[in-house]
Order: structure tokens, then sequence, then C-alpha cells
């Protein structure tokens, strides 16, 4: 075959039944243009026949074809296979992104190998962030979001840690892990060894706390004022001049009853006993 | 029409004490006056504070800072160079004297110092000179035009 690329697209869109729209449309536009007659018809036909047959219900909606989402995970197996002494686990989550779950020794390990590996070729790091889930041991979740220009997809890797254990920096392998590094500590508390420069960087100079803890309240615990007698600015506890009210979202009327049958989880393929 | 102008915040010496730069003996501030080693610096006045090194930064040290009125709220700690090691009692110490604490390597402490002055915040600093710290071309050229030593060729090099 001359052009795989063409028969890999054509392949992927017979496979979603794209493919007669696809012919039905150009027919239609070579027949605007031209004076043949027998085109104009076969295009008015076959278009107000398609459109009567078609049985999709959310247009508007990206649906993910079976091929790329299984070729992602594919992808990820291969991950986890070159990698096995870290990676815990790979899942798909909603639809098409891939997530792999590693131990935190294997933070550098593995960002080294998704970026210079040439079938990975993740070189860049589009956001360090993390999570808190006060209910485990390892509260905090740090989650690396990478994207490879050469593939045009994105990867995310999870680890994990609690308040007193430190996780290495990435900031070897990717410069811009240096200001995230330093958000995550300060929202999260959560220490970066071997990261040049952790200090931080959102808050207040004198502030105390980790403000996204789930164990942080929303108000904070100080506020500032500006005291005209002592001609500063103070800082003194919280006072709420209204009882905070916290609105349960959860309505009793059901609101999206096209979507009862469908899950919102997670594709999962366990490699390891986790 | 309205003409942009620009005016450099450290020739100002009526907001606050500066600091201009710093070296390995001690601090010149915006003022003119030169401080040779470690300094406890306030909004509009500075004192030589008597430690050796990060080591003896402690309660004791640090006693003229929960002293003074007005209370400071911030009070920035340059501990010289990187891999000095301060003890880690003194941040609950002071947080008990309701006074918080940035700890830091000196060069970014005299930062912090400086815009927090700026501001008009009740800040106080108290900074040992570091031993070890990059130079380029510019702080060689500023350093000898300081000592009006531009035109002349010094056989061993300023470090």
């Amino acid at each position: 075959m001359i052009y795989p690329g063409l028969a890999k697209i054509a392949k992927q869109m017979a496979a979603s039944g794209r493919i007669i729209r696809g012919i039905s449309s150009l027919i239609y536009r070579k027949g605007t243009g031209s004076n043949n007659n027998l085109f104009n018809k076969l295009s008015a036909s076959s278009t107000t026949f398609f459109r009567n047959q078609t049985t999709d219900t959310t247009p508007t909606i990206r649906k993910n074809d079976a091929v790329s989402t299984s070729s992602l995970m594919d992808f990820g197996l291969y991950v986890a296979e070159c990698m096995p002494k870290y990676v815990q686990k790979v899942q798909i989550v909603t639809g098409n992104e891939l997530e792999v779950l590693i131990a935190p020794d294997g933070i550098v390990p593995v960002l080294q190998f998704l970026k210079d590996h040439h079938q990975c070729q993740f070189a860049s790091l589009a956001d360090i962030g993390a999570m808190d889930v006060p209910s485990r041991e390892n509260r905090f979740e740090v989650i690396y979001n990478l994207l490879s220009l050469r593939f045009n997809s994105r990867i995310r890797v999870k680890s994990y840690t609690d308040e007193l254990t430190p996780v290495d920096s990435s900031y070897e392998v990717f410069k811009a892990a240096d200001w995230y590094e330093r958000e995550v500590w300060d929202m999260y508390g959560v220490f970066f060894a071997n990261h040049p420069d952790l200090r931080r960087i959102l808050t207040d100079y004198g502030f105390e706390g980790h403000p996204f803890r789930k164990d942080f309240p929303l108000t904070g615990y100080v506020e500032v004022r500006y005291d005209d007698e002592a001609k500063r600015v103070v800082v003194e506890p919280v006072e709420l001049a209204q009882e905070f009210r916290k609105f349960d979202l959860s309505s009793p009327w059901e609101t999206f009853p096209n979507f009862r049958a469908v899950s919102a989880g997670t594709e999962e393929d366990k490699t390891k006993a986790t | 029409m309205d003409k942009s102008s620009m005016t450099i915040l450290n020739e100002e010496t009526s907001g606050g004490l500066l600091i201009n730069s710093y070296s390995r003996v001690g601090f010149r501030l915006n003022n003119g006056m030169m401080a040779f080693g470690p300094i406890a610096i306030f909004p509009k006045s500075i004192l030589s504070w008597n430690v050796q090194s990060a080591e003896d930064i402690n309660e004791d040290s640090l006693s003229l800072f929960y002293t003074l009125e007005p209370k400071i709220d911030i009070l920035v700690i340059g501990i010289g160079d990187p891999d000095q090691k301060v003890s880690h009692n003194i941040i609950k110490y002071m947080k008990d004297k309701k006074i918080n604490l940035e700890i830091s390597t000196t060069e970014r402490a005299c930062a912090t110092f400086n815009f927090l002055n700026v501001e008009g915040r009740c800040v106080a600093g108290a900074l040992i000179p570091p031993t070890k710290y990059r130079i380029n071309e510019d702080d060689i050229l500023s350093t000898q035009r300081q000592n009006r030593k531009l035109m002349t060729v010094d056989e061993y090099q300023i470090i």
C-alpha cells in the first residue's frame, strides 16, 4: 500500500461507521460545483437517506472509538512491561485518558523513561498536582501530566506519599517541575527531596498551614485587616458574621435521566495485584 | 499626554531601609551606609547582630526581635550559605511569640526583606553574610565603580 496512513485512517473510520457519511459528503461537494445532474440527484438522495437513518442521540459528545482506546491500553501495558519494578497499575479513565500508577521510589526513573524512550517521547510536563484523601494511609497522591508532541498523546503518572515521607524531585528530568513542585509543597506539604529551591510560592510570607489539605477549612484560620489605630495590617483569627452555610449540592430530583445506564468508571487492567 | 516615569526604589531613602548589595563581609544599604558582619535590620534602623554562624541562631540571639514594639509580623532570616543548618525549634519558638519566620539563604532573604519593606509591612531581617555566592560581570563592574577603580587594571582579580 502506497499510503499506509490512509489505510489506517480508513480502517478506523470504517470501524466507527463514519466512512459512509464521509463518502456522501464528498459526493455532495462535487455535485454542487458540477453540472452533472446524475451526481446531484445521487447526492441529494444519499444525504436525505442517511440523515433519516442516523441513530446518534448525542451528537455533541465525542465518541471514543474502541481502536484508539485499545491501542492506548496496549501502550500502557508496554510501559508496564518496560518498567515492571515500579509500575503497579495501568488504567484508562473517562474513555481516553491513560494513567500509570507507580511506587514513589520510581518517580524519577519512570519520568525519565517516558521522556527519553523513543516510542514514548513525552517531552513536555504539562502539570504536577496532588490529591488529598485523608482516609488513606498515604494520604497524598502526586499526579504528573505529560504530553508527547511527537505522538500527540497524553499520559498521567500517579504516585502516593504521606505527610512526612519526602518524594524525589523531578527537576533533573523536567525543568518545569520547579514551580509545580513548589506549588504542591505550598498547598499540600509534600516535601520534594533534591529540589533546588523548595519554598512557598502562592501563600503569604508568614502563612501557616497547607491550604489544599482536606482538613484545612475553606475560610482558613486567620483574616487580615487594616487597623487604623496601629496603622498597619493586622492578622487576626477569622470571624464569620454569619454561620458558614454548607450547601448539599445533590438534589432530590434526578437531573440526567438519559444517563442512568452510563457508568463513569474506569477501564482497568491490573498488571500486578496491588 | 502623560509621560511614563520610572523611579528606582532603592534610591528613595525616605521609604525605609533597603539592601543594595551584599558581600562576604557585610551589606551595603540604600542610604549609603555599609554594615559589616551579620545584621539585624528593621524598617528604618539597623543593628549589628552578634552571631558567629547560622548554628548560633537560637532563642537568645533572636530575643531582640520579639521584645521590640511595635511587634513585627515577619522575621526574614538569612542563614548565609545554602548548606548551613538551622535548628528547627526556633520556628516553633517564634510562632509562640506570634512572629512568622521566613528562613532562606541570605541572597534570597535580602530580596524578600526589600520588597516586604517597600510594601510597608512590619518586617525585620536577621542576615548573615554568605561566604559562597555567584558573581557575574555586572557585579564586578559595579563593585569597581563603587570603589572608583573602573579605570585601573588590577593584576589580581576581585573575588
